[in-house]
């Protein structure tokens, strides 16, 4: 992007409209070649019918506080996987939100193709679930046991290998 | 991957088709290659085609506000969260409801790791491994039957590894590397291999017990083999596309004289003894007639090819 187009605005799924820094929503590729493709007129409005209000705040927080990193290379498997590996959450990252409200991040940023932030929400999610039991993973996820006790026995001794 | 595999094997099959046309003379009609027909069970796959993957956004915030991640988020998006988890909790996860045991989204996990063991990411820079290798090579004639450790004793010099060493008698689930996210948003599966339950299959490759057998399970997934699943298929010998051609396509791959390739050619008329090839593909060559003669022939099924 050059210098000309300094903001765009953004209407969410509740008809709300965000006035956007290009700087800032450019972590988005989606948004990036959005952008691209409609050329840079001064007041661009985009629409997106499937981010609510208050996950665009979030996301908009998220971009903006990592608005001075690189921005990911586009496609670059090899690169991404090795963040993904080695990155551990960042202090600002951790216990920002909700636990509904992470699935909701995980999706906008799926929808709007920003894959670090894809990549922290994923982690958190797979955080939350390690090292718990089926137990704990079932009130954490609010997911009811439908196994007999006979079952879940015979489930659980086929798993006992993996229990080191 | 197996769409790579597959990939791999149209292309080689192409070349050698080539090769084939351009060694061979247009006179030799009987020599031409069969039509490769691709089973149905090698097809790619979705995962998660019974399970309902993407409810509209707005009935699933109103509904009940599930939490569920498998229900939740969209297959691949699972995935990423999914693979993320070392195998003590993926096996948990598997304990949870109905739902997540026979969840594909969770097999098609197991399958990217069972995939990760044998297929490793090469990571690590060659010399690194070479000198790590003598310190995890215990002993490999003592442990004869392997299986997992109980008590790991694992020397604390050890640096933590970032691959499945195959030689490596005592390997721990918990070093085992995180499996490469994959390349396509798409799960790339065959419908056989989608049937396939991937915790069993990760577990026998994990353990690796010293029977060739067991071997051949392993490796299974990578020629789309539909034999695995049940026990008794394995005397088939027959391991999915390609298999019947296969002197085929070593021979055509080779640089043959023209006496080796006329010598060859002639046992394979006499094989046929006048039939066309295409006929002898169809029925499973020699045997196929004598099938008709039915039930009694119980060597029938033992790899006509």
């Amino acid at each position: 992007m050059s210098g000309k187009l300094q903001e765009i605005l953004i209407v969410t799924s509740d008809d709300e409209t965000f006035t956007v820094k290009v700087e800032v929503i450019q972590r988005s590729a989606m948004i990036k070649a959005m952008l691209e493709d409609l050329g840079e007129q001064e007041g661009q409005v985009i629409p997106l019918p499937n981010v609510s209000s208050s996950v665009l705040t979030k996301v908009l927080e998220y971009c903006e506080h990592h608005k001075n990193e690189p921005l990911p290379v586009a496609d670059a498997n090899d690169v991404d996987d090795a963040r993904r590996r080695t990155s551990e959450i960042g202090d600002w990252d951790a216990n920002q939100v909700d636990q509904e409200m992470l699935f909701e991040i995980i999706l906008a940023a799926n929808y709007l193709d920003i894959k670090p932030l894809l990549d922290v929400g994923c982690k958190t999610v797979a955080n939350m679930i390690k090292g718990k039991t089926p137990e704990e993973i079932r009130k954490l996820f609010n997911i009811t046991n439908d196994f007999t006790p006979e079952e879940e026995e015979q489930i659980r001794k086929e798993n006992e290998w993996a229990e080191e | 991957m197996s769409s790579t595999l597959l990939h791999t094997a149209l292309q080689n099959l192409h070349v050698s088709q080539r090769k084939e046309s351009l060694l061979r003379p247009s006179s030799e009609p009987g020599m031409r290659r069969p039509p490769v027909v691709i089973v149905e069970d090698d097809e790619l796959v979705h995962v998660g085609g019974m399970t309902r993957p993407g409810t509209p956004r707005g009935e699933r915030v109103e509904k009940t506000r599930v939490k569920d991640p498998l229900r939740t988020l969209p297959t691949h998006l699972a995935v990423r969260v999914f693979l993320q988890l070392d195998i003590k909790s993926l096996a948990r996860c598997d304990r949870v409801c109905k739902r997540w045991h026979k969840s594909s989204t969770l097999n098609y996990v197991w399958f990217l790791q069972n995939r990760a063991l044998i297929l490793p990411t090469t990571t690590l820079s060659i010399p690194t491994r070479l000198r790590q290798l003598p310190s995890t090579f215990p002993l490999p004639i003592l442990s004869s039957t392997s299986s997992i450790p109980s008590s790991p004793p694992t020397p604390s010099s050890n640096p933590p590894e970032l691959f499945f060493d195959p030689y490596d008698k005592l390997p721990r689930l918990s070093r085992l590397p995180l499996p490469p996210l994959p390349t396509s948003q798409t799960p790339q599966w065959s419908k056989s291999e989608s049937k396939k339950s991937w915790k069993t299959q990760f577990r026998l490759t994990f353990q690796r017990p010293d029977n060739d057998d067991s071997l051949k399970v392993d490796f299974s997934f990578s020629r789309n083999s539909s034999g695995a699943s049940s026990p008794g298929y394995h005397g088939h010998g027959y391991s999915g596309l390609g298999s019947g051609n296969k002197e085929r396509w070593v021979e055509g791959s080779e640089e043959m004289s023209n006496t080796e390739r006329k010598v060859l050619a002639r046992e394979r008329y006499k094989e046929m003894r006048g039939r066309k090839s295409k006929e002898k593909r169809k029925m499973g060559g020699e045997l196929g007639i004598r099938d008709k003669g039915g039930l009694g022939d119980v060597s029938r099924f033992e790899a006509p090819w």
